[in-house]
């Protein structure tokens, strides 16, 4: 059967999920935006999206995204998605205790839409969001051009004769490899390491490291999300090299790869005037929900902020330093994360194995049930909403009303809750992936 | 826009970046008089993974591998788990089965099947992916806004794939109303699709894409736990799901898209050409081969079955659901060499070639298994175009790919057979008449909404594109099903009358067992010829999807009347790896201990997009050598010493290629909106739909 206009546009959630944004948090952001439009009587916010050194695993996984918006949205804080999106519209945050869920055979994503409260309201909007509102200008792995026309898009965009305008939030995917930065193997050229697109002449291409210095520097630029270990913190691509090697005289990356906040380092003014933009969201790969919430809590305060030097918006994400919002000392940690999307350890009550941790059950071999401990689970320090969330429509609070109608597939034993399903729900040990230093710092990462 | 001229193209062209594939991908095209000459295809981004595995504990290379690619990561685990089993001797290279105690080797069977299971998921993920996400909006207007605009010139698509203004899909009784909207629908549909294949492998994977529960010797899920009969009910449920979408939208849409782009097609099928202008005479064309590529194929093989395995090759391709098995020197009708390979003709024939590559050249035509890093030299010696290798069997490019795998599996014709009649199994898209004559297409096999939305496109297009052109229907009887029909819409069969009476031979075709889709695009499908050509690999790839789900849950028992008990299950055999795994006892893992001296083996497996191999040395427990071989290399490689250029840029070769000013004398891409997508686009969008039909992923083949 055909979709409805508005069902069409619901499930296009999932692809402005490319964004970042589930399509409920999109309905209340429209009506945020009818408050007092940060881009304009008629522009629309832009995204653009890049790939660097990476392997579109990011990508994939956000594409992936559950649209189960009940939840606490801002762990730690008690606030959900629709509470903080309920203060994004001037409210008081204290709208919606639960929300829609799907129900049914699988298709009628809107069965709840119909039902009581006030959910009807917000998928009823939807349409008028995702096509008048989102504007995902660039993202090679979704947009329909290709060849010159993307090429060209692109130059466009550096050169700033297209977007100076009006702001824009640029998502980076994958590490930066300076094109002078010789790695490992000093072996000095002036081919990229990583170039995204070149001319139709075949002379001018894009190097990566200088685009995303062109499109992160500008004051356009309202904010610089690096996703996925690989742009926050080097991840794979910077991993090392041994010693020894036949060429390779140094313990370093092979390409000299680095996260988006270090790379900005280096550039002088412009690049630490971009560095205040950052807010990481690491992960290999990142869960959909940590980028959904970083920019849900990104956008809620940029929207709703005050302008006085020193402000801080609602949830207090953003703070006004020289007359721009940037991310709030006070809500990031020291790895650039928000502290409240990556709140509680791995380790802990939302753990499936942690009833086995409080009555000293250990797994010693791979299959085993138990705590991972003696296996080489890092979730004892690993920051990360794995467990509170659930990966994969394995949240936790689908223990009971799943829309394939099956129950409780995380539950513990002998436990009255469900977990959210991640890597240790497979009996697979953390491997702290959301960690800076990652994987150097973490392998191996079984120990058998 | 204005309406301009088609110009000719002669000199080079370069696409880049060849977009809607994963990674940094371009190629530089010699044209002639609009015909491509000469082909470079270049990779743009190298990472260096087979230098930082070295030193590593070997099962870390089952996570590091999979960070090679986030669209295929599955595989790469899958090849690396089995490389790394070869050299603690769970298996004697190639692929890991179930435990043998007569050998010694192998993995528990609840092992084999959850990482078949997981890896299939994924596999049916990247192709719903590929053909509605990645490829399709070359063939497909999307909606005119971002991220879908701009996009190519009109005239580069189908006249009833243009989005006609429409912003989404029209819709009118709940049917779309034409087919661009029904197309759409599926394109949105299939998102959803997709993210249940990825909740149903992450019950087993813990979270997808990437799965964490791969470890040499089996996996790490514990099947004492108490969710374990729920995880299986709710996989079969979820894949039911995806499988019916498979059968009723996916497959049907994608044997047809040749009809509307005929070029693109075989010589043996005949369809119409996208540009009206191309062909004036606005009538039905033979195809013209475009992306016919090097003929040559190779597969590893994937998926491995219970039982015990013995021996090298002898019955491997009884043990595997995809076969293992190589094919080449094409002579017209068949190959003058083909066979099974084992280790030692893997040893023999397997090499990798770095000349035209920008790579230090000392391993250049080396065996895989017998090079121990990966130099990188950027300093660009002449000839030098890309960061991929060039892997050749025996001196030759071999294309790898579900393509290739249904060719070495004999699930698809490339020599002119009829492609719905060599699908194997119970999936019977073809009406036959007593004497099995095939009539038309069964009106149960096709979606509804495709249906009504081919019907209502004649209303709006004349010949070619009309109804008696694009599809005929049957008589007027109401018969099987009848109620149920009327159940999944929630309408009267009057109120079916009461409607635009060109539904009327759908509904009486869906409602009546004797009738069935006719028409020249039915024609063109019950008649379908395989051969050598870019919709044959998009072909290929989707009755592969519908193949896999098949073995997850069982084969496809339908079509069954659609009535108030139906579900997805239903349309199911209790069957396949998931029945398998309800009943298999015993554990999970299997302990090998790592030997202490050097040791080399290799694993393979089959990624979505190709033949993957892994090839590893260790020494004293360590990483010694980590090379991988992988499916894009193969399809997407450079020349090779011998100047012999990649399979696909010997698909791009031979193509023609048009561009057209803007009839105000500014020459093709001087001038476009890139807001709007209107004026004239510079053209590439044949060569983005033969790169594409390969689903090439860069990431993973520069790793």
């Amino acid at each position: 059967m055909a979709i409805t206009r508005r069902q069409f546009v619901a499930r296009l959630g999932a692809l402005a999920s490319a964004i970042g944004i589930s399509q409920t948090d999109l309905t209340k952001l429209t009506e945020a935006f009818a408050h007092g439009d940060p881009w304009g009587a008629s522009a629309k916010p832009k995204v653009i999206w890049i790939h660097g050194a990476e392997c579109t695993g990011c990508s994939t996984s956000v594409l992936g995204l559950f649209e189960d918006v009940r939840g606490t949205a801002i762990e730690g804080g008690n606030t959900t998605t629709l509470q903080a999106l309920d203060l994004a519209l001037g409210g008081t945050g204290s709208t919606v205790a639960d929300h829609r869920t799907l129900h049914g055979a699988g298709l009628n994503v809107d069965a709840a839409a119909t039902g009581a409260g006030a959910e009807g309201v917000y998928v009823a909007n939807i349409a008028d969001v995702l096509v008048d509102i989102i504007d995902l200008k660039y993202h090679e792995t979704v947009m329909g051009m290709g060849g010159d026309l993307a090429y060209q898009w692109l130059k466009d965009a550096r050169e700033a004769t297209d977007l100076n305008a009006t702001p824009y939030v640029l998502v980076v995917e994958g590490a930066v490899q300076l094109k002078e930065n010789t790695g490992a193997w000093n072996s000095a050229g002036d081919v990229s390491w990583c170039s995204i697109g070149m001319d139709g002449a075949g002379t001018a291409e894009h190097d990566f490291a200088e685009t995303v210095l062109d499109l992160a520097e500008r004051d356009a630029c309202v904010a610089v999300v690096p996703i996925g270990q690989c742009a926050t913190y080097g991840g794979y691509p910077g991993a090392k090299v041994p010693a020894g090697v036949a060429g390779v005289t140094t313990n370093a990356s092979n390409t000299g790869a680095q996260g988006v906040y270090d790379f900005l380092t280096d550039h002088g003014t412009v690049g630490v005037n971009a560095q205040l933009k950052v807010i990481n969201v690491p992960g290999c790969p990142i869960n959909p929900w940590w980028l959904v919430l970083t920019l849900v809590a990104w956008l809620v305060d940029f929207v709703n902020i005050a302008g006085a030097e020193g402000s801080v918006g609602p949830l207090g994400v953003l703070k006004i330093v020289g007359g721009k919002a940037v991310p709030n000392a006070a809500a990031v940690d020291s790895f650039q994360r928000l502290k409240a999307v990556y709140s509680g350890t791995v380790h802990g009550v939302a753990c499936p194995r942690y009833p086995a941790f409080l009555q000293n059950k250990f797994a010693t071999r791979p299959g085993a049930p138990g705590c991972l401990k003696f296996l080489g689970c890092k979730g004892v320090f690993t920051k990360s909403t794995c467990g509170p969330h659930g990966w994969n429509g394995q949240q936790r609070h689908n223990d009971l009303d799943w829309d394939q109608g099956v129950a409780a597939i995380n539950k513990p034993a002998g436990f009255a809750t469900a977990r959210g399903g991640h890597c240790t729900t497979a009996g697979a040990p953390c491997m702290a992936c959301t960690e800076a230093g990652y994987p150097d710092s973490f392998v191996p990462f079984v120990r058998f | 826009m204005a309406l301009g001229n088609k110009v000719n193209v002669t000199g080079t062209l370069e696409v880049d970046p060849i977009s809607r594939i994963e990674g940094h991908l371009g190629v530089t095209l010699d044209v002639a008089n609009n015909v491509i000459t000469g082909a470079n295809v270049h990779a743009n981004l190298w990472r260096g993974f087979e230098n930082f595995l070295l030193g590593r504990e070997p099962n870390d290379a089952i996570t590091f591998t999979q960070r090679i690619c986030g669209v295929c990561p599955v595989p790469h685990a899958t090849a690396s788990m089995f490389a790394v089993e070869s050299v603690i001797g769970a298996n004697d290279s190639f692929h890991t089965f179930e435990y043998n105690a007569a050998t010694g080797k192998g993995v528990p069977a609840k092992a084999v099947l959850i990482r078949n299971l997981i890896y299939a998921a994924e596999f049916v993920m990247s192709h719903i992916t590929h053909f509605y996400h990645l490829a399709a909006p070359s063939y497909v207007q999307g909606p005119p806004m971002a991220p879908w605009t701009p996009y190519y010139d009109d005239r580069y698509y189908s006249p009833v794939l243009l989005h006609g203004s429409k912003v989404v899909p029209t819709t009118t009784g709940g049917f779309s109303d034409d087919l661009w909207s029904a197309v759409i629908t599926q394109y949105v549909k299939a998102l959803r699709m997709r993210r249940l294949t990825f909740e149903a492998g992450a019950l087993f994977a813990g979270r997808m894409p990437m799965t964490s529960s791969f470890v040499a010797g089996g996996v790490t899920n514990d099947s004492t736990e108490a969710n374990w009969a729920a995880k299986m009910t709710l996989f079969k449920k979820l894949m039911a799901e995806v499988g019916e979408f498979v059968v009723k939208e996916y497959v049907p849409v994608a044997l047809a898209l040749g009809f509307l782009y005929i070029d693109f097609d075989n010589s043996g099928n005949s369809g119409i050409m996208p540009s009206l202008a191309a062909h004036p005479d606005g009538l039905i064309h033979a195809g013209k081969g475009f992306g016919a590529g090097c003929k040559n194929f190779l597969a590893w093989g994937a998926f491995p079955a219970l039982g015990a395995y013995v021996d090298g090759t002898t019955n491997v391709n009884t043990m595997l659901s995809l076969k293992r098995g190589f094919r080449y020197d094409w002579n017209g009708t068949g190959w003058d060499a083909s066979g099974v390979m084992d280790k030692a003709a893997v040893e023999a024939n397997l090499t990798e070639d770095t000349t035209h590559a920008w790579y230090d050249d000392a391993f250049t035509g080396d065996y895989p298994g017998s090079v121990p890093y990966t130099k990188p030299d950027r300093s660009s010696a002449a000839g030098e175009y890309s960061w991929m290798k060039a892997p050749r069997w025996n001196g030759r490019p071999m294309e790898v790919g579900p393509f290739a795998r249904m060719a070495v599996n004999g699930f698809y014709p490339v020599d002119g057979g009829s492609v719905v009649t060599t699908f194997p199994g119970a999936v019977a898209y073809a009406k036959l008449d007593a004497s099995g004559n095939v009539l038309g297409l069964d009106p149960r096999m096709i979606s509804l909404d495709l249906a009504v939305a081919l019907v209502r496109q004649s209303e709006i297009l004349g010949a070619p594109y009309d109804v008696a052109h694009i599809m005929a229907g049957g008589a007027v009887k109401v018969g099987v099903g009848g109620a149920s029909i009327n159940t999944v819409l929630g309408w009267t069969e009057a109120e079916w009358l009461a409607a635009n009476p060109a539904w009327h031979n759908v509904y009486d075709c869906l409602n009546d067992p004797d009738t069935y889709y006719g028409g020249l695009l039915v024609d063109y499908i019950a008649n379908m010829a395989g051969g050598f050509s870019t919709m044959d690999r998009l072909r290929g790839r989707a009755l592969e999807c519908l193949f896999l789900v098949q073995e997850m849950i069982g084969a496809y028992t339908g079509p069954e009347d659609i009535g108030a008990t139906y579900t997805f299950e239903s349309q199911f055999a209790d069957a396949g790896w998931i029945k398998q795994l309800s009943t298999a006892t015993g554990a999970t893992y299997r302990h090998y201990p790592t030997p202490a001296g050097l040791v080399s083996g290799f694993g393979v497996s089959e990624a979505p997009r190709g033949a993957l191999g892994h090839f590893i040395t260790i020494d004293a427990g360590k990483i010694k050598a980590y090379q991988c071989v992988v499916p894009t290399t193969w399809n997407a490689c450079p020349k090779d010493d011998a100047d012999v250029e990649g399979p696909m840029e010997q698909a791009m070769i031979g193509m023609a290629i048009d561009e057209y000013d803007d009839g105000l004398g500014n020459p093709a891409g001087a001038e476009f909106d890139k807001e709007s997508g209107t004026g004239v686009a510079r053209g590439g969008v044949e060569a983005l739909r033969v790169a594409q039909s390969f689903d090439p992923c860069i990431a993973c083949a520069v790793h």
